[in-house]
């Protein structure tokens, strides 16, 4: 029976998980394209303040695409009294933890938010609470499905302000290589020196850090250090000056200019079907190519110097396979990089690999 | 050191536009398969080298083959068969009908030669040819009643072995049954061309798919029974009856309207599908003019043909 198709399939589901390790420098956070005033920047700031993005690229540009919002939360009683947030909403750093918090921890049994806490313990208000934890979102480009854990490295100027930072002397690392697996994914974020420093989403691409106590000399905390300075302002705000009097945006800047790398490896979750198929040995050795039988609808390859040779055996070469609907849609088509002869006799398989 | 396993080779795929909208819309199935050789120009395995020997397969192994596409109805093009005979020398061809004394209708000359001319509005009949013979394959394509009834005006396609010498069975034999098609499908744009039932009061016969690109898939059985018998007919019993040299399988034959969307007076998708042709009626009158094709394949054999018509109007 002639026949232009097989049913012999057989169906195998598999998963890959590709990684893509990804590096952000100082160059794109504060470096190339200049600050959200002029046009040709690749910082926008969020127009109701709440947050600040960073672009790989000029944001008015088309080809740009947004790798981080960076934005700050302050705990409601919590050691700071924030009395700026957006130029709107003097809540807006208390409304920013509590969204997040809601996010990612969720409520307790007494219908309270949880908090974020270095201990990763977050049901009780202690001394390693996160009172003002800066949050960087990354965006799906950057997280894809997850973040690798053990994979996330942040390095930081903890230097008193200037414009630009040396990153020379005083870098931080912060990371969550060697770290502990929390709750849903949560990973804590240690300095390298193992001071526990902040919490890191790795499913939703959050990492919350508490730079005031984060780092090993709590610089921050010293009223010596600035943290956010603005020369054309005469400010000079320490850490905790700064989170109770400067935007979100003015903070977001701050660290911004503080960060000279940004490092992890993302992982996208990848489902496939293999469909097995096998063309047994006497089927799909001819072809309804027009150019398989000469006019006098000879086959060509059986013939020799042009006249039916008794001795060959049509046979055919495979470039393409086509998957089908039940109705005779074509669904999917796969190429073969080089043609594959079909022979009587001979069986012919392979997988035909589909990735959604 | 072990040995390496035999393992099995797996090329990627990716889905076509059809199989993204039935991803979407929740009805993805896979139940068969077919392998295909579109890249292949066959012509080359009797190509000989310098010195005379054959060196035919080594060019078809060097084939560069293209990457896939998605655009389903153009993805892939000609299947590899199975045929229950091993032994096979010969497969069909596939002619198109063109000489009257045949029953066929012949394709138009000059310009337009190698085309079917489809008047697609009556205004460019009546304006042009009312008064003179209509050109050589030109038809009257605005009126599906009257091509339904007229098969002057229809397009026929033969099969068969096309051999006089070494073919398996001459004009008075009969095709073998697994090269002999009587399943077919005819694919083409539903905007511009659709088939009409052969001697019927000009019923549109349905197509039995519609793509996301306006192919409408119709089909087409000689089977006993079958509602779409009347598209095909016998050979007459005679030597010189067909283009198809010795033993032929049933006729096929299409009458072909112009769809509403060009029967119309609006030239919107005259414009966006084709364009002016200059002095086109009596070599003096502009028309417009939509070039598309008619695809007809075989269910079960090589048969496979592109006719191509040219739909106008008055520009």
């Amino acid at each position: 029976m002639a026949t232009k198709f097989s049913p012999n399939i057989t169906i195998e589901y598999a998963k890959q998980y590709p990684k893509e390790a990804l590096v952000v420098t100082a160059s794109i956070f504060s470096g190339s394209f200049g600050e959200p005033a002029i046009a040709t920047s690749n910082i926008k700031d969020h127009s109701l303040g709440y947050y600040q993005t960073t672009y790989d690229y000029p944001h008015l540009s088309q080809s740009a695409s947004p790798l981080c919002d960076i934005t700050y939360g302050v705990r409601s009683g919590g050691a700071f009294t924030t009395t700026a947030g957006t130029t709107a909403d003097p809540h807006a750093k208390e409304n920013i933890y509590n969204q997040m918090s809601a996010l990612i921890l969720g409520y307790n049994q007494t219908g309270s938010l949880r908090v974020f806490d270095l201990s990763g313990s977050f049901d009780t208000v202690a001394s390693s609470v996160m009172d003002s934890p800066t949050f960087f979102n990354f965006s799906r480009l950057v997280m894809k499905d997850e973040i690798k854990a053990g994979s996330f490295e942040l390095v930081i100027d903890e230097d008193t302000w200037k414009e630009p930072m040396s990153f020379t002397g005083s870098l931080i690392t912060i990371t969550d290589a060697d770290s502990t697996n929390l709750e849903n994914g949560l990973r804590i974020l240690k300095t390298s020196a193992g001071n526990n420093v902040g919490i890191l989403d790795r499913f939703r691409g959050i990492a919350a850090i508490q730079l005031s106590s984060s780092l090993v000399s709590t610089v921050f905390d010293n009223e010596d250090i600035d943290f956010f300075v603005s020369a054309s302002d005469a400010r000079s705000w320490d850490y905790e000056e700064s989170i109770e009097n400067a935007t979100i945006l003015e903070l977001a800047t701050a660290t911004r200019h503080r960060i000279q790398r940004l490092s992890l490896t993302n992982t996208t979750q990848l489902n496939n079907a293999i469909y097995y198929i096998t063309a047994q040995g006497a089927e799909f050795n001819y072809s309804s190519n027009p150019s398989y039988v000469n006019t006098s609808s000879q086959i060509r390859v059986c013939l020799s110097a042009g006249t039916p040779d008794n001795g060959k055996v049509a046979y055919s070469y495979v470039t393409g396979i086509g998957l089908y609907a039940s109705d005779g849609e074509l669904m999917a088509v796969a190429k073969i990089s080089k043609p594959v002869r079909k022979q009587h006799g001979f069986p012919f398989s392979i997988g035909v690999r589909l990735t959604v | 050191m072990s040995f390496l396993t035999h393992g099995t080779t797996i090329v990627d795929a990716i889905l076509t536009d059809e199989g993204r909208r039935r991803v979407s819309l929740g009805n993805f199935d896979i139940v068969k398969f077919s392998l295909h050789d579109d890249e292949i120009v066959w012509d080359k395995i009797e190509q000989l080298a310098a010195d005379g020997s054959e060196i035919g397969e080594t060019q078809i192994i060097n084939t560069p083959v293209f990457e896939s596409i998605s655009e389903n109805t153009r993805a892939l093009k000609y299947h590899l068969l199975t045929m229950g005979d091993s032994g096979l020398k010969h497969l069909i061809s596939t002619l198109l009908v063109t000489q009257p004394s045949q029953g066929g209708q012949s394709q138009a000359t000059g310009a337009n030669a190698g085309w079917y001319v489809a008047l697609a509005r009556q205004s460019a009949y009546d304006s042009n040819y009312s008064n003179v013979n209509l050109p050589t394959g030109f038809i009257k394509a605005y009126d599906k009643s009257l091509i339904a009834k007229n098969s002057n005006s229809w397009i026929y396609i033969d099969h068969g072995f096309n051999d006089v010498a070494d073919a398996p069975k001459k004009w008075d034999q009969e095709l073998p049954s697994e090269l002999s098609e009587g399943r077919v499908w005819v694919k083409m744009d539903t905007r511009i061309g659709r088939l009409v039932r052969p001697n019927s009061n000009g019923v549109s016969l349905e197509p039995i798919g519609l793509d996301d690109d306006y192919i409408a898939t119709y089909f087409l059985s000689a089977s006993p029974g079958s509602d779409t018998s009347e598209f095909f007919e016998n050979v007459q019993a005679k030597e010189g009856a067909s283009p198809i040299l010795a033993a032929r399988g049933r006729r096929i034959r299409l009458p072909v309207y112009a769809s509403p969307d060009i029967n119309a007076a609006s030239n919107v998708l005259w414009n966006n599908l084709g364009g002016t042709s200059t002095n086109f009626f009596n070599s003096s009158d502009d028309a417009l003019a939509i070039d598309t094709i008619m695809s007809v394949e075989g269910v079960t054999t090589n048969l496979n043909i592109t006719v191509p018509i040219r739909f106008v109007k008055n520009a």
